[in-house]
């Protein structure tokens, strides 16, 4: 059933995180959300989440290490980057640790959701 | 007139011929008036013969009439009246006799009265005299002692010191202090010589070589056969016979009657004397006006050298109290010239000055001061360089301007390039680019909030809404976006603007790159019925660019095109291979409203909105051009704009294809 997939979002900011969130959810998604590295990882090691969306800044733990931690024990859980820059330097360090794709802050939502099924498909070709 | 005057018969003499001159030269020959003066010439002729065979009557050199060795007074002028007509045939003196008649004297006025030309023509004045018989007048001309012109140089002249020896041998000889007659036939020798260098070379004899011959003759034993000898000396010398006759035959005169022609001989040499001193004046006069002259031209000289040293004073004053540091290196490298400014920046000192900047500056960085050497003519090549300082504790960012110096063909001789420490202005830089990403981003958290909750109440997942509260959002949303955009362009462009973004090329394919750009903007102009081309040529080579950067740059100039076409209009994207340049050349035509010539030139300026006007689009930051440019002046391109009123416009830029350096990052 598409409605048990399960999306953890991680990001420091409310707004963002409660908007991206309820989107995904109008669209049938079950969605976690953790506020910094930390959480993050404590929810996908019990969570056992289908995608990540992962923003690098935040306090606590960043991103990039809690990307590092996550690939400790989990290198097979698809990561998109959130980055509110179009040419983040970052998001670009990121790719090396083995992520998906970077979704923008600024973009339409439905690029967003665009990006998530593109990347829930070919994962699961992958795996196939 | 005449006797008016209580005078000596001597000037009563003068005055009665010049009397007698002027009546014959108006009246006819026997008018009483003539007949009168010439008897009154006559009685006083033959008073002044009263006592003596003969008088003369001399004109000196300064022009002063001597009879019989009387100097007249000239009170009344009758001298200066008299004297032209001696000077006209050269004259010196003339001599009258016993027996002398009335018509010779009328003959004497009357050839005094001849033409010039005439009298000249007819040479020797005696011969002329004899003619008109007049035998009891004698006349002297000055013709034989007549120098000419350029021939002043005597002999004598030129070895003074060996006149003056032979001059000592000459009194030692006089004072019979030599008696050795091999002695004395040497200085015979070279006195006849040196008289006869004198007056072949000048055709007279210099009043020393005379005056020695004089008292060499009038000393020897045997007279006759001495001057028989310097006579044959001299025509053997090869001077005239007739000359050396009538100079001998006066040597021997002068010598036998020292007396009574002392004054003529000194009158002769005076006026000879007269000659020389007039040549050497007038060689002296000569050389004043071009010793003035000279002197002059040194004066300017001077003053041209003193105005040249104060102009280099201030000059290098100029360079050596100049903030920003210089050197100059010649076409091998070698420092030639460095300010203290310049000194500081590069840690050097004035002793390096003549030494390879290669070996003297360590840092490799500044090496490239030298590497530039051979770059194009009057171009000014800019750079920043990082050096670490003398201390070796901090970097300093130096911007370097370097220009070719050449000499007057053209060669390269040098290089001067100028030093700024821009290491502050960096740093102001640095925090600028950091404060405004910091701005940008806390001002992009809210707004993207905003946004997304407008879209999501929009998009209705929420729940319903009435078409007002829809207008309202939509309006919202709008004009979200649009700050949304101008806050991104922003950081971009700080970005940009700081240097601070980095250009990383790779070999990218253009072609697929302008598909990609037109393929996103397809569906803006398709909502305009804008139709949108592209072309690019088959052969087009892969530039190294930056896709990210140039895509930007493509999106925002089509962009800007779909957004001034009216509707039903048509853009196209093309590129070539612009072979001559070594780059692509893309160029986007569109068919709009098209730029104002005077606007052209601002486009590329920030915050510049050309089409200000109403637009129905969503309005542009004024921006996207700024941009544009930045990131294709980073990659070495050109950025242009061409219209023509009601044309449409097109924007063209280029992209070397081989980036030459990316060394401005940083």
């Amino acid at each position: 059933m598409e409605n048990e997939i399960k999306v953890l979002l991680v990001d420091d900011e409310e707004d963002f995180r409660k908007l991206l969130a309820y989107w995904l959810q109008s669209k049938g998604y079950c969605v976690i959300t953790a506020s910094n590295g930390e959480e993050a990882i404590k929810l996908a090691k019990a969570e056992n989440p289908a995608i990540i969306f992962m923003d690098l800044n935040m306090p606590v733990m960043d991103g990039t290490d809690a990307l590092k931690k996550l690939r400790e024990f989990n290198k097979d859980v698809p990561v998109i980057i959130i980055s509110a820059y179009v040419d983040d330097r970052r998001a670009k360090e990121a790719m090396e640790l083995g992520i998906s794709g970077v979704f923008y802050k600024g973009k339409d939502f439905q690029e967003g959701l665009s990006l998530l099924e593109t990347t829930l498909r070919t994962h699961k070709q992958l795996r196939k | 007139m005449v006797e008016n005057f209580q005078a000596s018969n001597n000037l009563k003499f003068v005055t009665s011929l010049v009397t007698c001159l002027r009546l014959i030269s108006i009246y006819p020959a026997k008018h009483p008036l003539v007949v009168n003066s010439l008897k009154s010439v006559f009685t006083c002729a033959n008073q002044s013969l009263v006592d003596k065979q003969e008088f003369n009557l001399i004109l000196s050199p300064d022009n002063k009439l001597i009879i019989d060795g009387e100097t007249l007074s000239d009170k009344s002028g009758v001298v200066q009246d008299f004297v032209p007509y001696f000077k006209k045939i050269d004259i010196e003196d003339v001599t009258f006799s016993t027996g002398i008649t009335e018509e010779e004297i009328e003959q004497l006025i009357r050839t005094l009265l001849m033409d010039k030309e005439v009298l000249r023509e007819a040479g020797d004045i005696n011969k002329l005299f004899k003619e008109k018989g007049i035998t009891h007048i004698q006349a002297k001309q000055f013709s034989y002692l007549k120098v000419e012109k350029g021939k002043e140089a005597f002999v004598t002249e030129g070895k003074p010191e060996e006149f003056e020896k032979l001059k000592s041998r000459l009194k030692d000889f006089i004072g019979n202090k030599i008696d050795n007659p091999e002695d004395i036939t040497k200085i015979e020798k070279e006195l006849f010589t040196m008289a006869g260098a004198d007056l072949k070379q000048t055709r007279k004899l210099s009043a020393q070589v005379k005056n020695a011959l004089k008292k060499f003759i009038g000393h020897s034993s045997e007279r006759d056969n001495t001057l028989a000898r310097l006579k044959e000396a001299l025509v053997q010398y090869g001077c005239p016979a007739e000359e050396v006759d009538n100079l001998v035959n006066r040597i021997s005169e002068e010598i036998s009657h020292p007396a009574e022609v002392h004054h003529r001989a000194s009158t002769a040499e005076l006026a000879q004397l007269k000659d020389e001193n007039d040549a050497l004046k007038a060689k002296l006069s000569d050389l004043e006006s071009e010793l003035s002259r000279h002197s002059a031209a040194v004066q300017q000289l001077k003053k041209e050298n003193a105005r040249v040293i104060s102009e280099k004073q201030r000059i290098d004053n100029i360079v050596h109290n100049m903030a920003e540091g210089m050197v100059v290196v010649d076409s091998e490298g070698k420092i030639i010239l460095v300010n203290p400014a310049g000194e500081a920046l590069l840690g050097i000192t004035k002793n390096d000055i003549g030494r390879p900047i290669k070996e003297v500056v360590k840092d490799e960085h500044l090496l490239t001061l030298t590497k530039r050497i051979s770059t194009e003519k009057d171009e000014v090549v800019e750079k920043d360089i990082e050096v670490i300082s003398a201390d070796e504790a901090t970097t300093k960012v130096l911007r370097t301007s370097s220009a070719v110096v050449e000499d007057h063909d053209g060669n390269t001789v040098g290089m001067v390039t100028m030093l700024n420490d821009i290491t502050k202005q960096k740093e102001i830089e640095g925090l600028k680019a950091q404060f405004m990403a910091n701005v940008s981003h806390e001002l992009r958290t809210p707004l993207v909030a905003i946004e997304k909750s407008v879209a999501l109440i929009l998009s209705k997942s929420t729940g319903d809404i009435s078409p007002t509260q829809n207008e309202f959002l939509s309006i919202a949303e709008r004009n979200l976006k649009r700050l949304t955009l101008l806050i991104n362009d922003l950081l971009d462009l700080s970005k940009l603007e700081a240097r601070k973004a980095t250009i990383n090329p790779e070999e990218t394919d253009m072609d697929k790159l302008i598909a990609d750009s037109v393929e996103s903007l397809n569906n803006w102009a398709a909502a305009k019925s804008i139709k949108l081309s592209r072309s690019v040529s088959p052969d087009l080579p892969h530039p190294q660019v930056d896709p990210n950067k140039i895509i930007q740059v493509l999106n925002n100039l089509i962009g800007n095109a779909i957004k001034f076409t009216p509707k039903n209009g048509s853009i196209a994207v093309e590129a070539v291979h612009d072979k001559q340049e070594g780059a692509v050349k893309v160029t986007v035509r569109d068919t709009g409203i098209g730029i104002p010539p005077e606007d052209l030139g601002k486009i590329f300026e920030k915050f510049y909105q050309a089409g200000k006007k109403d637009s129905e689009d969503v309005k542009g930051t004024g921006i996207g051009l700024a941009i544009v440019r930045e990131i294709v002046e980073l990659h070495k391109g050109k950025v242009w704009a061409e219209s023509e009123k009601g044309m449409g416009s097109r924007f063209i830029f280029t992209l070397p294809i081989v980036i030459i350096s990316s060394e401005n990052g940083g």
